[in-house]
């Protein structure tokens, strides 16, 4: 039986290492030293002892830095000792048939997240401006987040309804004509890498808000890369999440078929028939910063792109500004066209 | 040759289906209700009379369940084929007649060659068979005599409807008739052509018009032929008497002409010819004018063919509608003698004057106009006695005032009738003939109040200086409240004011309807900004959004869109009601109820250049 963990130590110290977002190499906080991310076959897995999760709910893991007992929950792959900081990969959750195809390291170091927060702050023109100060960033992880990738064909054809009008005076009658028209488009187009998370644990709109993601950058799976971070496998299967998928394709596919209807007076779609052939999915693993801000009692759910640095999250909106926006705005442009009316007139 | 032919059915389709008058409408699937049964595609019968036979032709389809189909066409229409092939092709093109056998009964007619195919359907075989068909025939060659395609039309329909109600053959689907009629099996269409016959021509009619040559009308020859017999003894020689005068004053003729029919002869060919080959007309070029009133049920209704270089001119299409108008008030209320007496009235202002109708004062086109300064002529003129006395007194004290204090000529006129003029060719005839204005450029502003609630102010000469297009802008506004309420006394009470604060300061008063209408103005574009601005701002504090599109994941270059079908269908037709403004003039007459055919200048039979309108009433 393969050992279930994976540590990743410093051969000059024995200290753990970590991932470095910035240098792209596993470092060694404690002696300085950096190493370049080993191969699939360099790769070698630490002895350590069996999960106890039979007797458990949740499975139980023996740290192999101080042999503390570690519980964790069924979907995390990355996790860090509590008690000595050793950074743990849970192998079984990244290998055999849970093994990504691929993975985006963490290109942005956390040091420079709260620099990035203050930076999306800046054009909310309705954020209270207090929660600029008040605030206090709390739960920052580093995640990375299961994600599958959908590769497909798509093509169909699109039917409308489509009228052409014209008027005459004919006496004292306007006579108007409408011209019906029966319209079909056949379109027919490729998508690639259309990120849909797997993970139940995350919102869906907020992930779906850090797109883009650079998929030129995805990296061939190495646990190196996981180390210092926290990690997930996926607890949705590509089939349960390809209707996300799916949907948007339609929506794209609809919008270039309308965009290719020209020359009527209205158009109305009547019907369709779309659909994907050819559907690939890939399981890539992606870095993103999760974090609460706490204000005022209450805790805003961030997250941040761990290879862009964008920002998302939903934050208060301060009344007294918007009023004063809506209002303010109001009464300069009343004021200023009302003088202009009147400088005109005259 | 099918692609000529089925371009003329899609043709004929279409006109059909998409004619501006629906056709019967009805939820029947026994028979194409979506097509006309009356279909004049060579124009030869007027809008009226088609939609006329169509209508009746369609309730007969439904009531007897037996298609009814009239057509027109032409040699161009028919292309290569026969006349027969060529009807056989467009009943069945367009699926005509009625059930599963489609039965029915057409009538084509080629009004190039004047040939005309019979065509029976289904069992029309048997209600049109023995002779039946031929007596149909005579019966569309004797309308044709009588009343020209109209009167064709008009015998076919009703002879054939008698003959499928004296048959009493019901409809029956194909296997009931084989079970009624075992003997009855051959449905082959029964068809016929035959010639409608020459155009019946008057006996006033040359016998050879390439030898015709002009001859005067004999002396005191009547200008007044009432053959429909329209008018009394008395209202004869009214007309006679009034035409006389005409003649004498304008040195043109005018004849008055009614007809029962005019038989298969147009209605101005007609009248063109009437007038030319009997001799109407005074001096080289023949001037004068001729009204026809045809009685004729198919195409009722009166036209004016107008003779001579000098009444054509006058005699333009805008004038022939005002004309018109007041002529087929009375036509259409069966006041022939008003009718006729009030177009001789109107011809003869129009020689006189230009104009149809004209006021007193407007000079006459035969006279030098010189003009000239009258100072002693009223400057606030109520000719609508909209005033009362006192009103009238108090506002002739202040124009007076206003324009002695600026020493501006200031005019106010409220007249009762602008004679068929726009308001401001009756305001610059007013202000011009009456004599008003100061110095070499009869300098001065004029106010004229058209009742019920419009008004025109107009600057004559040099304007004061601080009376600028702006200003007197601001000044219709202002009296716009007062004016659109009819309130007269208020409107040119406000207007006076108003010009006296402009001539004094370059500044027109400010009324809460300015201040209000600025106000409403500012606050929308207010209020559209401050929407705009909020909802930038609020979507910028929005970053959480589900994704619906995959636009950033199309692959380049895979994107392919091909347009497999654009395919017309069918057209749809509404008719709104909007009446024409008729260039801002008012009283005269006032009618508009309907808008005539003008012919600006055309050449008749006979060679002779005319012009003329015409309506059906």
């Amino acid at each position: 039986m393969a050992n279930p963990l994976s540590e990743q130590k410093c051969p000059a110290c024995g200290a753990p290492l970590r991932f470095d977002p910035t240098s792209g190499k596993s470092v060694c906080d404690w002696c300085g030293m950096s190493y370049d991310i080993p191969t699939e076959a360099d790769e070698t897995l630490a002895e350590g002892s069996a999960p106890a999760a039979e007797a458990e709910e949740l499975p139980v893991y023996n740290c192999l830095s101080c042999g503390a007992e570690i519980v964790t929950d069924a979907v995390s792959a990355s996790i860090k000792c509590p008690y000595c900081g050793n950074n743990i990969v849970l192998t079984e959750k990244v290998s055999g048939g849970l093994r990504p195809d691929g993975v985006i390291p963490f290109r942005i170091d956390k040091k420079s997240l709260p620099a990035a927060v203050q930076s999306f702050y800046k054009d909310k023109k309705l954020l209270p401006r207090k929660f600029f100060s008040e605030s206090n960033i709390e739960d920052l992880a580093g995640v990375y987040v299961p994600f599958w990738l959908y590769d497909c064909e798509y093509s169909g054809e699109v039917s409308y309804d489509a009228t052409r009008s014209s008027a005459a005076r004919t006496g004292d009658y306007i006579v108007t004509t409408t011209a019906h028209y029966d319209l079909t488009r056949s379109v027919g187009m490729r998508f690639a890498d259309i990120p849909v998370d797997g993970s139940a644990r995350l919102d869906d709109a907020l992930m779906d808000s850090l797109e883009p993601f650079d998929m030129s950058d995805v990296k061939p799976f190495r646990m190196s890369y996981l180390s210092g971070f926290f990690a997930e496998r996926f607890d949705k299967d590509s089939d349960e999440v390809r209707a996300r998928a799916e949907d948007r394709m339609l929506t794209s596919a609809l919008g270039i078929a309308d965009a290719n209807v020209h020359g009527y007076s209205t158009v109305s779609r009547r019907s369709h028939a779309l659909a994907p052939t050819s559907v690939n999915a890939k399981y890539v693993l992606l870095p993103v910063y999760t974090f609460n801000v706490g204000w005022h009692g209450q805790k805003y759910s961030f997250a941040m792109n761990g290879q862009t640095g964008k920002v998302v999250g939903d934050i208060p909106t301060d009344k007294g500004r918007s009023l004063l926006r809506r209002w303010g705005t109001f009464a300069a442009v009343f004021a200023a066209v009302l003088l202009l009316i009147s400088f005109i007139s005259c | 040759m099918n692609i000529i032919k089925r371009t003329i059915a899609l043709v004929f389709a279409l006109v059909l289906a998409l004619s501006i008058i629906p056709a019967a409408v009805s939820a029947s699937s026994e028979w194409r209700d979506d097509l006309r049964r009356m279909n004049d595609l060579t124009r030869v019968l007027s809008e009226e009379a088609a939609d006329e036979l169509n209508e009746r032709a369609c309730d007969a389809v439904e009531q007897y369940e037996f298609d009814f189909v009239m057509v027109t066409f032409d040699e161009e229409m028919r292309g290569g084929d026969t006349d027969e092939g060529y009807v056989n092709y467009l009943y069945e093109h367009n699926e005509l007649g009625w059930g599963e056998s489609r039965d029915g009964i057409m009538l084509a007619v080629n009004t190039e060659t004047n040939l005309f195919v019979l065509r029976t359907n289904g069992r029309g075989r048997y209600v049109f068979g023995d002779g039946v068909l031929e007596n149909a025939a005579s019966s569309v060659k004797n309308g044709y005599a009588e009343n020209g395609f109209g009167g064709a039309f008009e015998a076919f329909l009703d002879t054939a409807v008698s003959e499928v109600e004296r048959a009493d053959i019901p409809y029956m689907p194909p296997e009931e008739w084989a079970a009624e009629y075992p003997d009855l099996t051959d449905m082959t269409p029964l068809i016929i052509t035959y010639e409608l016959g020459g155009e019946t021509r008057p006996d006033w009619y040359p016998d050879d018009i390439s030898t015709w040559e002009w001859t005067a009308a004999p002396a005191g020859a009547s200008r007044v032929i009432d053959e429909a017999d329209l008018f009394t003894d008395d209202e004869e020689a009214s007309l006679r008497a009034r035409i006389a005068e005409f003649t004498e004053r304008n040195a043109a003729d005018a004849v008055v002409l009614t007809v029962p029919s005019t038989g298969s002869i147009g209605h101005m060919e007609y009248a063109d010819d009437y007038y030319d080959y009997n001799g109407f007309g005074v001096g080289d070029q023949h001037d004068g004018f001729l009204l026809l009133v045809c009685m004729d049920p198919a195409h009722r209704g009166g036209w004016c063919t107008v003779t001579g270089s000098r009444p054509m001119r006058l005699y333009t299409e805008e004038i022939a509608n005002e004309i018109d108008d007041v002529l087929y008030d009375h036509l259409g209320s069966a006041e022939y003698y008003e009718g006729a007496y009030g177009w001789i009235e109107c011809i003869d202002t129009l020689l006189d004057k230009g104009v149809p109708f004209a006021p007193d004062w407007f000079p006459s086109a035969n006279e030098q106009f010189v003009r000239k300064h009258d100072e002693s002529a009223p400057r606030l003129v109520d000719e609508a006695g909209a005033l009362t006395a006192e009103q009238y007194a108090a506002l002739e004290k202040k124009r007076a005032e206003i324009s002695l204090r600026h020493g501006v000529d200031i005019v106010v006129n409220i007249p009762e009738d602008t004679y068929l003029l726009t308001w401001q060719q009756y305001t610059d005839a007013f202000y011009k003939y009456k004599g008003y204005g100061y110095g070499e450029n009869y300098d001065g502003i004029m106010y004229t109040f058209f009742t019920p609630n419009r008004s025109l102010t107009t600057v004559y000469g040099t304007p004061p200086a601080k009376l600028t297009a702006r200003n007197l802008e601001l000044i219709d506004e202002g009296v716009a409240g007062p004016t659109e309420a009819g309130d007269v006394y208020g409107s040119v009470d406000r207007w006076l004011t108003y010009l006296d604060k402009t001539l004094r300061t370059g500044h027109t008063p400010r009324t809460g309807k300015v201040w209000t209408l600025r106000s409403v103005v500012s606050g929308v574009a207010a209020l559209i900004v401050s929407s705009i601005s909020m909802a930038a701002a609020k979507s910028s504090m929005k970053t959480v959004r589900t994704a619906y599109d995959a636009n950033s994941h199309l692959v380049a270059d895979s994107l392919r869109v091909d347009s497999v079908d654009d395919r017309f269908t069918h057209n749809t037709v509404t008719r709104v009601y909007s009446p024409v403004d008729r260039g801002g003039s008012s009283g005269g007459g006032g009618s508009s109820g309907g808008h005539s055919s003008y012919s600006g200048g055309h050449s008749s039979s006979s060679g002779s250049s005319h012009s003329g309108s015409g309506r059906s009433f």
